[in-house]
């Protein structure tokens, strides 16, 4: 890519975190009727007034919107009612918690997906074939919060193998008692991803396989493992790269019922929390936070294409 | 290593003697009676039913017919590269004295490369388009001999300068959508010649190129195939390609070889009606590159069900009641080494009767009347007709 369009994708980037921040921040307008009094119903004039200036609601709504903006910017998140805890320092607790859940479920997931893709893809039409497929579709039929259930129950509750409920703060950090709270999550939302990135990588694969350039590797006389990890994978790989790089961001704070459910302290779990106890402030912070997320790592999806496949730099450059 | 063989002079010597007897004796390549059907729902694709051909070591053989008369399936069969399932294969192939269509997956991938290759058609989609060149030709170099990466890399840029690409060490590095469809193609053939392989299948290597780099290509095989001695099967539909540049000429119709001869003896006596037919259809230099053979009137049959008796009859202006009854056997003919499959061949007295006999009977339609008027014209001489086509220049157009 050149540089002339990596400057061009990174001024679109700009808009779009512009455009989705601006949208966030839009949320606490939502709230029907005056914010400050379904925040603290029940707080003093002096506390509304306060809270009032404290949300800038005084001033006109885009500068209220840039300092905001500013203010998430610098690091500053806001601050809980409750208890007047800053949003920050939270964030730097459960943010890390949902990053390695995410990245624990797409790398669970890929370690099942891709050498399997493969080997269908290879197979294909074969009985080892028709049965992955079948099971991957039954895996995918099942929602993951059932799964979490029936890991929680059996694994969790009645055979007491893994620990189901981390209310433990700060969030264990030896690798063991990490491992122990994370593997049931990380099952719970990687076991439908393997179905879908088995699914995606298969097919373009299959579609690869019947490429011409793939009988000219053939004729050249490598064995099959080389053809297919060397020539097939990588041009096969783009669609599975979208929708991983689409999951990443989903995951990040979209695992709200998988953290609930196994009380892991993540985003999602915070986000449960300040829906709970109206915490607008904290909310409207971490869904910005996500939707900068989401559209970051599209970003780097976006650039990761022209890696993989030398013809999109070359298009892009002559656009 | 058979890149370092010494260079052979490449002025131009007639194709039938510009090499001295192998003293290695036996065929390279002994192809008996293969057949090649493909299952599919409509049921028995005969692509290639029943070809038998010897090539020697050095020489090259053309292969010529209309498109979909099988030889891209022959030319796969003979090589082994067609999957396994749904194919149902018969007949030997004898590489070197040994039958190589029974072998398993991993000796026949042996071959590949080492002893055979291949230059596709197309070579838009043969060359992978996310690997770099230098990449796509050291990776067999590596594989099949026992070399260092920095020697692969000099062998790669020399194969590259030798199939004519200006500043190899520069292509080295680019992407085949950064080069030209001719220049591709070499790469595909720098490729196919790197590990020094004893047979050469070029199919139709030259179809999907521009007219004016299609003459260069075709040099350029000629030229490697002289300087390796490499055994060369050049498979094309296109009669004028062949011409000069190949010692041996079968002609293949609805997966059937129908006639066979040196390049020069098929050039003055042809005499399958359909091998004629071909001839008076030599594209002219100014068609467009792609247009596909459509003079011979008529289409190839059906190879699920072929017509009874000769495959030719439904376009065949020769033809007679026998040919829709008995097929025709593959007979010799008076010159060495030629063999056809008819039973009025053309120049003959029976195939010029027959012939008068369908003129006579008007009974044929105005298209194939003017096929008749075609077949009557003297062979190899100038062609009139519909298509005013060049002189076919039957040798030495090299
Ligand atoms: N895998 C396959 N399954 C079924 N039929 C096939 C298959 N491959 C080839 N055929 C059929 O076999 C016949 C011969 O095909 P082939 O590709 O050898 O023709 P060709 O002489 O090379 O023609 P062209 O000049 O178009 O390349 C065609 O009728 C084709 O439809
Ligand atoms: S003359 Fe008869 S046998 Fe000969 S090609 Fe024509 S139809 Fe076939
Ligand atoms: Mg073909």
């Amino acid at each position: 890519m050149s540089l002339h369009t990596f400057a061009q994708k990174v001024l679109q980037l700009v808009v779009v975190l512009l455009v989705v921040t601006f949208f966030s921040f839009c949320l606490i307008k939502l709230i029907p009727g005056d914010p400050v009094s379904k925040i603290i119903p029940f707080g003093t004039n002096l506390q509304k007034a306060q809270l009032r200036r404290d949300l800038g609601l005084d001033t006109s709504f885009i500068s209220q919107y840039l300092t905001w903006l500013r203010d998430i910017l610098t690091g500053d998140f806001g601050r809980y009612y409750n208890n007047n805890a800053s949003v920050s320092s939270q964030l730097t607790k459960s943010l890390p918690v949902s990053l390695e859940l995410m990245v624990y479920a797409q790398v669970f997931a890929m370690l099942f997906a891709i050498p399997l893709g493969i080997l269908t893809a290879y197979r294909s039409g074969s009985k080892f074939d028709g049965a992955t497929n079948t099971i991957a579709f039954g895996l995918l039929a099942l929602p993951n919060f059932v799964l979490a259930i029936i890991l929680a129950v059996y694994v969790g509750a009645k055979w007491k193998l893994l620990p189901t409920q981390s209310t433990l703060d700060p969030f264990p950090l030896s690798p063991i008692d990490n491992w122990r709270y994370m593997l049931m999550p990380t099952i719970a939302l990687a076991v439908g991803q393997i179905a879908v990135y088995l699914r995606l990588l298969r097919s373009d694969m299959i579609a690869t396989l019947q490429e011409d350039f793939i009988t000219t590797a053939k004729a050249k006389g490598i064995p099959n493992r080389k053809i297919l990890l060397k020539h097939a994978l990588r041009p096969s790989s783009l669609t599975l790269l979208t929708v991983a790089g689409l999951n990443v961001g989903a995951l990040i704070g979209g695992a709200v019922v998988i953290e609930v459910i196994f009380g892991l302290p993540g985003l999602g779990y915070r986000i449960y929390q300040a829906i709970l106890a109206r915490e607008y402030v904290a909310l409207q912070s971490y869904v910005a936070l996500i939707a900068i997320a989401y559209v970051l790592v599209n970003f780097a999806v976006d650039v990761l294409y022209s890696v993989l496949d030398p013809r999109i730099r070359h298009v892009r450059a002559a656009a | 290593m058979s890149l370092l063989r010494r260079r052979r002079s490449t002025e131009f010597i007639p194709a039938a003697d510009r090499y001295p007897v192998e003293p290695l004796a036996g065929a390279l390549l002994e192809v008996t009676d293969i057949r090649t059907h493909f299952e599919t729902s409509r049921g028995l694709v005969r692509a290639v039913d029943g070809v038998s051909f010897s090539l020697e070591r050095g020489k090259t053989l053309g292969i010529v017919g209309e498109s979909g008369s099988g030889k891209s399936v022959l030319s796969r069969s003979v090589m082994g590269l067609l999957p396994k399932n749904g194919v149902v294969r018969s007949g030997s192939i004898r590489f070197e004295g040994r039958d190589t269509s029974q072998l398993a997956p991993d000796d026949q991938r042996k071959l590949w490369g080492t002893q055979m290759s291949m230059v596709f058609q197309d070579p838009m989609t043969s060359l992978n388009p996310v690997m770099k060149i230098g990449n796509q030709i050291t990776e067999p170099l590596l594989y099949h001999l026992d070399i260092s990466k920095s020697f692969a890399r000099e062998t790669a840029v020399s194969l590259l300068s030798s199939v004519g690409i200006p500043e190899p060490e520069r292509r080295m590095k680019q992407y085949p959508h950064e080069m030209s469809g001719g220049m591709r193609q070499r790469v595909m053939i720098a490729i196919a010649i790197a590990c020094g392989p004893k047979l050469l299948f070029a199919d139709e290597p030259t179809t999907a190129l521009d007219v004016t780099v299609q003459a260069q290509i075709l040099d350029l095989l000629q030229a490697q195939q002289r300087e390796r001695f490499m055994a060369m099967i050049l498979v094309t539909h296109d009669l004028g390609v062949v011409a000069g540049r190949t010692d041996e000429i079968a002609v293949m119709y609805a997966g059937k070889i129908v006639e066979k001869a040196p390049t020069r003896t098929l050039f003055s006596q042809m005499r399958m009606p359909y091998t004629e037919a071909l001839m008076h259809s030599i594209p002219k230099l100014s068609n467009p590159s792609h247009t596909r053979l459509n003079v011979i009137p008529g289409r190839p049959p059906d190879l699920v069900s072929p017509p009874k008796g000769c495959n030719f009859s439904p376009r065949c202006p020769y033809v007679q009641d026998k040919c829709r009854k008995e097929e025709p056997p593959l007979v010799r003919a008076e010159a060495a080494g030629h063999e056809y499959a008819c039973w009025f061949p053309a120049g003959t007295p029976q195939g010029r009767a027959a012939l008068e006999r369908n003129v006579v009977a008007g009974a044929m339609s105005g298209v194939t009347a003017e096929t008749v008027r075609v077949g009557t014209t003297p062979i190899g001489g100038g062609i009139k007709s519909g298509t005013t086509t060049t002189a076919p220049s039957t040798e030495g157009s090299t």
